[in-house]
């Protein structure tokens, strides 16, 4: 079975990573530049790789909606971000994020996070990424 | 007869006072003793003023500083016991010295008199010259060295008073006795000597109390202030290093303490800015690095999986991105030569309403929101016009030294509006712009010193047109 993975992020080229590298381990990608965008796609989907930060409704908005809709944590959502301010990790962890992962991250780790999520394993405490 | 001031140089000359000779007054109603006393005192190098009365005495001590007065008791008028008794009534002659000489009256109960009218020394004529001359002597030089004393004290005072950084007197028990008007305009208060002001009173209550015992004893050493937030009655917030001096005792004064306080308050800002920019700039910095690295990566292990427009596709990605890196770290460079003062920049007005123009292009607000800037058409910006980077570091790191044109002042007069809408249409900007952006003057054309001059907030929202956040010359 492929699994459908939703990648928002304002980043065209990071998009272009995210897609490749997820698509060629065999998951479906697909794509929303924006918050707004987002929160209409998730119809299907098995996972999110959520950026923080988003022009307009930024990936805690995001996330907030997510959360007070029951999205989350029902949907696995993996936070990718160039932040990694402490606080916004803690934040983003009470929002019913699984995961808060630093950019950047090499793929094959990005990818075992996104198994790991697939499977329901527990969620690591940890931020992972370097 | 007529008071007149004599200056008589050389001789057994006193070393000169600060301010000059100081007077001795002599006072005797008859010529040849005015005579005799002014040969006398001669060498001691003093001015000598002499009145022929007690009246004129009063006269000449109203419009003279005298150091000492020599006072012939028995005079026609206002004798030398009632000239004594009115120069002892008032303020600004009390304190001065007064030698009684007498030929007649020299039984023990005029010498009691005229020790109780006030009266330092009581001489009989015919007095020894020299005896005489060393008595006044020893009055000048009390009177110098409390000259000198005044001339200190009104130097310190005054030191105090315009220092830069902030004094404050302080009691043992923290009460504040003085304060400089650095410090008052530093804590926004008004110290008055009432003492009902506390040290403590400036300071943050939510901070470890200031030990002024430790804090002198650590000065003694070499320095060792202590920061501290200084809060204001109004709130206003301010970062202080303070130290104190242990004084002993003083002559109005107990024991004290002599508290500074040096306004670091700007230097906390420029501490918070450096550690907002370095943050700001990692996180600009990992942007690109993450797409190059990951794309990289990507390349080089799937390379043969994908399918040519793929690889086209994160060439393309991996050129964009290395470039946008390049030009950050060029600017990151820019910016420490500018620290250096190795990066000659050429300061040159540049209208204001061109440059805001040009700030909006290059950072276009995101979708459907508008940018609305109004600028007077007079503004005008000193910034270095050159450097042609197509990617400014950080809005952060950018300034603008705004200046007020000249004679317009930052009047409504001839303020036009420059409205720049601007869709977000060109891929090249991939950041998110903030209201900073465009605060802090984001230009192409490199690092841009910003310094608001008068400048008033200005926030609103209007329907349809978004937020407004501006500052107003």
């Amino acid at each position: 079975m492929t699994h459908r993975m939703l990648v928002v992020d304002d980043e065209p080229d990071m998009r272009l990573l995210l897609r490749l590298t997820l698509g060629g381990a065999g998951y479906e990608v697909v794509e929303a530049s924006t918050g707004e965008e987002a929160l209409t796609m998730t119809d299907g989907v098995d996972v999110v790789l959520l950026d923080l930060n988003l022009r307009g409704m930024s990936g805690l908005d995001v996330l907030e909606r997510w959360s007070q809709d029951g999205v989350v944590p029902e949907l696995p959502v993996l936070m990718l971000t160039a932040d990694a301010r402490p606080s916004l990790d803690e934040t983003a962890l009470a929002l019913g994020c699984r995961e808060y992962l630093a950019k950047p991250i090499p793929p094959q780790q990005l990818i075992d996070r996104v198994k790991a999520a697939l499977r329901g394993d527990p969620s690591p405490a940890a931020t992972v990424g370097t | 007869m007529t008071a007149m001031s004599t200056q008589v140089a050389g001789g057994e000359g006193l070393k000169r006072s600060i301010g000059g000779p100081a007077a001795i007054l002599i006072v005797d109603d008859r010529p040849e003793n005015l005579l005799a006393l002014e040969a006398a005192l001669a060498p001691l190098g003093q001015n000598i003023i002499r009145a022929g009365s007690g009246d004129e005495a009063l006269r000449c001590l109203l419009k003279n500083e005298v150091a000492v007065i020599i006072l012939d008791v028995q005079m026609p008028g206002l004798d030398g016991f009632e000239t004594a008794a009115y120069i002892k009534q008032l303020d600004r002659t009390r304190y001065i010295p007064i030698i009684f000489l007498t030929a007649i009256n020299k039984e023990a109960e005029h010498v009691f008199r005229g020790y109780s009218a006030g009266a330092v020394d009581y001489l009989f004529k015919p007095f020894d010259p020299t005896v005489l001359r060393s008595k006044v002597g020893v009055f000048i030089e009390l009177h110098q060295k409390k000259k000198e004393l005044q001339i200190s004290e009104e130097r310190f005072r005054r030191a105090f008073h315009d220092a830069p950084i902030g004094l404050a007197l302080v009691g043992l028990d923290g009460a504040v006795m003085g304060a400089n008007r650095a410090l008052e305009a530093m804590t926004g208060t008004t110290v008055t000597a009432s003492g009902s002001l506390f040290i403590s009173d400036f300071f943050d209550p939510d901070e470890e109390p200031l030990d002024l015992t430790e804090l002198s004893t650590k000065g003694a050493g070499g320095t060792s202030p202590a920061e501290r937030r200084l809060v204001s009655r109004e709130g206003v917030q301010r970062h202080a290093l303070v130290s104190a001096s242990f004084i002993p005792a003083a002559v109005s004064l107990g024991p004290h303490y002599i508290l500074q306080m040096t306004d670091i308050t700007e230097r906390h800002e420029l501490d918070a800015f450096r550690e907002r920019f370095v943050s700001l700039a990692a996180h600009e910095l990992r942007t690109p690095a993450t797409v190059i690295a990951g794309t990289a990566a990507l390349l080089h292990d799937n390379r043969n999986g994908m399918k040519p427009a793929e690889v086209e596709q994160c060439v393309v990605a991996l050129h964009r991105q290395s470039e946008r890196l390049t030009s950050m770290v060029r600017n990151l460079l820019d910016l420490a030569r500018l620290k250096e003062g190795r990066a000659k920049r050429t300061l040159e007005p540049i209208e204001l309403a061109g440059l805001a123009q040009q700030v909006v292009d290059d950072v276009p607000p995101p979708d459907g929101k508008n940018v609305h800037i109004t600028i007077a058409d007079d503004a005008v910006v000193l910034a270095d016009g050159e450097g042609g980077h197509p990617h400014p570091v950080e809005p952060a790191a950018q300034r603008v030294s705004l200046r007020r044109p000249s004679g317009r002042g930052g009047s409504a007069a001839g303020e036009r509006e420059g409205r720049a809408h601007r869709q977000r249409q060109r891929s090249r900007c991939s950041r998110r712009p903030r209201p900073e952006d465009v605060r802090a003057l984001h230009a192409r054309k490199g690092i841009v010193f910003r310094r608001w001059v008068g400048t008033r907030p200005r926030t609103g929202q209007e329907p349809g047109r978004g937020e407004r956040r501006g500052d107003r010359l």
